[in-house]
């Protein structure tokens, strides 16, 4: 849970506690205020009864008393009351008080009414009654004779368990004043029953419980004197002691007025108005039992109670239901904002895709496009949205196809269509198209992407035209090539007898070569032989006949001997250079200062007669055959000793240096040199610059020297003076 | 001393009447029996019951041989000499005039001692033959 979560949760707990306090209080001083309210009116309402029926009490007790003073007031019964106790043989005014005392006693069904003389004794009564009655109304009597008026005695008994009667007594007076003298005394029974104790009991609201006391005080106790709504005892009989202080009625007999809360006779809580009742000995007391009051304050109780907790629960579901609805907006709003970021992506995806992507209904109508078919149709897409996506194709009803196929298949590829752009320039185009759904896996529509193929097919178009004109070519190319090879035929035809003619001439080289071969052989052996044989049998001559001979044959038979030995030296030479024709070159690498010294005391141990030096400096190693370059340093230090003969100083130097991809080596010495006139006749076979008389040897040197290197593929040259000496140069390859 | 010095296998007269007035002006004095073509030299160390058997049945100490001879060449003298147990140990100094490479590589293949290049000057000639008798014949043996 994210902090800020937890936070506002501890807030909402807070305040839910908070509210819930509040509702609480409120509810509590609602109730408090319903209880004071109930009680104040309910005080209200006793002390309006108990108004009521003390008003009613007077009431009663003014018409009785407005009944006395009608006999009071009345002179005639005044009169005939004087008459009859004075003579009580008058019957007409006993008649007359007779009728006067029923009237009375009609209107108001008395018990009885009594007329008493001035000794308390009874002398008329309209109904029997009992004869202490003088003794048990005497203090009323007495008290009525005394204030001289109307006075009511109390409540009393006529016998055990016998019915409860008021009296109510007043003196008959002769004329007016003071001072006038009492004749006689009526006394009025009355009988509580039929007014009296109905308007006590009857409350002018319904209640259950409500009722009105009357009480009396007697000694130490207190006497009820009405019939008890809750007590089926008879008035008068039930009496309860002063000492207990909670009755209401206690209270009232002593002296306490208004509103009280005690115990009645029953224990039972009860609100009472109590008081006294005027000109009377009594006391009311009003009350009402408090569960009668406070039924309705506990029903008020409960439903405030509920309120309270309805209020709290309320309370609690709204801070849940804000609580919550804060929850879920923080992670709605997290959600939108990932929501947001998730369809930005998505979209962006869509809308940075540089192929024309559209959703299509199953009616064909677009539902959605990118930026790139905006482009490609040049349209917007308020306008695309909505409307058919055939409409964009230069074929409108293949581009229906392709969509129908694909509702029909779920996906085509490579579907080829053509867009038509409101510029009216085509777009060639390869839709890849399959049907998306919803959530419960119902085909919505068509996801179509079409890849623009243009490049493409100028490519491929670019690549026809290539291939058609390879084509071409190869075409014509084949033409050529089948001219050409029919040109070939005819030439393989002529070739064939060609390489039939040089085979025949290959054979005949052959031939030839071997011919040569056996004439180099019979050359050696056939035409040295017999020379051979010429220059020993003169040896032999000018050995064992010189004395035979004179000086002249002897010279002669010398020049036969040296001319034959020059024949000799000239076949061995010929020989040795065709056979470097023949040679085959055997390429090593060559330690050419090594090579040198070795050729240098060869030709040492030749000319011993001759002191030589030779000055080798920086020679490079080479490439070539061994024997064959160690035969070209030996000719051309044999020139170089040969053509120094004559020098004093004789001074041969040898080296080389590397130029470019040669090694060029060179032998240089202060001989007799040569003109460079003559050149071009150094390296002919048998050519020779200078006499054989001045210098020996048959002119082959060079010519082998010039043979070996060019078999090397070298390059021979030399530099030269007369009398100043001569330089002979040759190069080797540095490659193997 | 038993058996012949030397054979000489030489068909050129010039040159086998050269080599005998070498040996005789160098007053050395060998016996020496001239074949003057291959074939003899075959018949006579391989065919006895030819006419001319050679003495006593001896091996000589040298054989000098020419390589271009008649019928059969001296390659093939040379071949058979040296293959044949009988003849192997018998020395062989080839005396041409061939300086071909070729004849000389087969000389010393085929078992060769010394290979000689008859010189053109007569007086390098005789001196030649001093040296080769001197070394193969009187110098070996005086060893023996």
């Amino acid at each position: 849970m994210p902090p800020h979560i937890k936070n506002n949760l501890f807030i909402t707990i807070v305040i839910f506690i908070a509210a819930s306090v509040l509702v609480a209080i409120i509810g509590y001083n609602f109730y408090q205020n319903q209880k004071k309210y109930i009680s104040a009116s309910s005080q209200k309402q006793l002390m309006a009864i108990a108004d009521l029926q003390v008003r009613e009490i007077s009431n009663w007790r003014n018409e009785r008393i407005g009944d006395a003073q009608v006999i009071i007031n009345n002179d005639v019964f005044t009169k005939s009351t004087i008459k009859y106790l004075n003579d009580p043989s008058a019957s007409e005014a006993k008649n007359i008080i007779l009728s006067s005392l029923k009237a009375t006693q009609k209107s108001y069904q008395y018990k009885n009414i009594l007329l008493l003389d001035r000794n308390k004794k009874v002398r008329l009564a309209l109904h029997k009654f009992v004869a202490d009655y003088s003794l048990i109304h005497s203090s009323v009597i007495d008290e009525a004779i005394k204030k001289r008026g109307i006075v009511f005695g109390d409540f009393y008994r006529e016998n055990k368990n016998g019915s409860v009667y008021l009296t109510m007594a007043f003196p008959i007076i002769n004329a007016l004043g003071k001072n006038a003298p009492i004749i006689g005394t009526i006394v009025i029974v009355l009988d509580p029953t039929l007014r009296l104790y109905p308007s006590i009991k009857e409350w002018p609201l319904p209640t259950s419980t409500g009722e009105t006391l009357l009480v009396r005080r007697e000694s130490n106790e207190i006497v009820y004197l009405n019939e008890l709504r809750h007590d089926k005892n008879k008035p008068l009989t039930i009496r309860l002691p002063l000492s207990e202080a909670d009755l209401p009625a206690v209270k009232a007999v002593l002296g306490q007025k208004g509103i009280v809360e005690g115990r009645d006779y029953r224990k039972k809580n009860v609100l009472a108005a109590i008081g006294s009742v005027p000109d009377s000995p009594w006391f009311f007391v009003v009350k009402i039992d408090g569960e009668e009051i406070y039924a309705s304050l506990r029903l008020r109780y409960w439903v405030t109670l509920s309120f309270v907790v309805i209020g709290i629960l309320i309370f609690g579901i709204i801070v849940a239901y804000i609580w919550r609805d804060q929850q879920a907006r923080f992670y709605r709003k997290q959600y939108e904002t990932e929501y947001k970021r998730a369809f930005l992506y998505a979209r962006g995806l869509i809308e940075t895709s540089l192929d024309p992507l559209v959703t299509i209904s199953a009616e064909g109508k677009i539902m959605d496009v990118n930026k790139s078919t905006e482009l490609v149709t040049g349209l917007s897409r308020e306008k695309l949205i909505g409307s058919r996506f055939s409409d964009y194709f230069t074929e409108p009803e293949k581009a229906a196809g392709g969509y129908k196929l694909a509702f029909e298949k779920g996906l085509i590829r490579d579907y080829p269509l053509s867009i038509r752009n409101i510029s009216g320039q085509a777009t060639d185009v390869l839709y890849n198209a399959s049907v998306y759904k919803n959530e419960s896996g119902e085909v919505q529509g068509i996801f179509a992407a079409a890849r623009d193929i243009t490049e493409l097919k100028r490519i491929e178009k670019e690549l026809k035209k290539a291939h058609d004109e390879l084509e071409l070519r190869v075409e014509e190319r084949t033409n050529e090539l089948q001219k050409t090879n029919e040109y070939l035929q005819e030439e393989i035809r002529e070739r064939k007898v060609a390489e039939k003619l040089i085979d025949l001439r290959t054979r005949l080289l052959e031939e030839t070569n071997k011919e040569l071969e056996s004439f180099s052989y019979s050359v050696s052996h056939d035409l040295r032989a017999p020379l051979r044989a010429v220059d020993g049998y003169a040896r032999m001559i000018l050995r064992d006949q010189a004395d035979k001979l004179d000086h002249d044959a002897r010279r002669k038979f010398e020049l036969i001997r040296s001319n034959t030995q020059m024949m000799g030296k000239l076949i061995d030479d010929l020989l040795s250079f065709s056979r470097l024709g023949r040679m085959e070159i055997n390429m090593t690498r060559l330690d050419m200062e090594g090579l040198i010294n070795d050729v240098w005391k060869e030709l040492q141990i030749i000319n011993p007669e001759r002191k030589l030096d030779l000055n080798i400096t920086n020679v490079p190693a080479g490439n070539g055959d061994r024997t064959l370059i160690k035969q070209v340093y030996s000719n051309l230090f044999s020139n170089a000793v040969k053509f120094t003969k004559n020098r004093k100083n004789t001074s041969i130097e040898t080296g080389g240096y590397v130029k470019g991809q040669e090694n060029i080596y060179y032998v240089k010495d202060n001989g007799v040199g040569f003109d460079m006139d003559y050149y071009d006749k150094l390296f002919g076979v048998f050519q020779r610059l200078h006499s054989a008389d001045e210098f020996e040897g048959t002119g082959v040197g060079l010519a082998i020297v010039q043979r070996i290197i060019h078999k090397h593929g070298g390059r021979v040259w030399a530099e030269g003076k007369a009398e100043e000496g001569a330089t002979f140069y040759f190069t080797l390859s540095r490659k193997d | 001393m038993d058996g012949l010095d030397v054979v000489i296998v030489e068909d050129n007269r010039n040159d086998v009447e050269m080599i005998l007035d070498a040996l005789q002006d160098a007053k050395i004095n060998i016996r020496s029996q001239i074949l003057k073509d291959g074939a003899e030299a075959v018949d006579y160390f391989f065919n006895p019951a030819k006419e001319f058997v050679r003495e006593k049945h001896q091996p000589p100490r040298l054989v000098m041989l020419d390589l271009k001879l008649p019928k059969i060449n001296g390659l093939e003298v040379l071949k058979k000499l040296k293959s044949s147990e009988s003849t192997k140990d018998i020395p062989v100094v080839v005396f041409t005039s061939s300086n071909e490479v070729r004849d000389r590589m087969q000389s010393y293949a085929l078992g060769v001692n010394s290979y000689l290049l008859k010189p053109s000057d007569a007086d390098e000639f005789a001196r030649y033959i001093e040296r080769i008798m001197e070394y193969w014949v009187i110098m070996n043996v005086k060893a023996r």
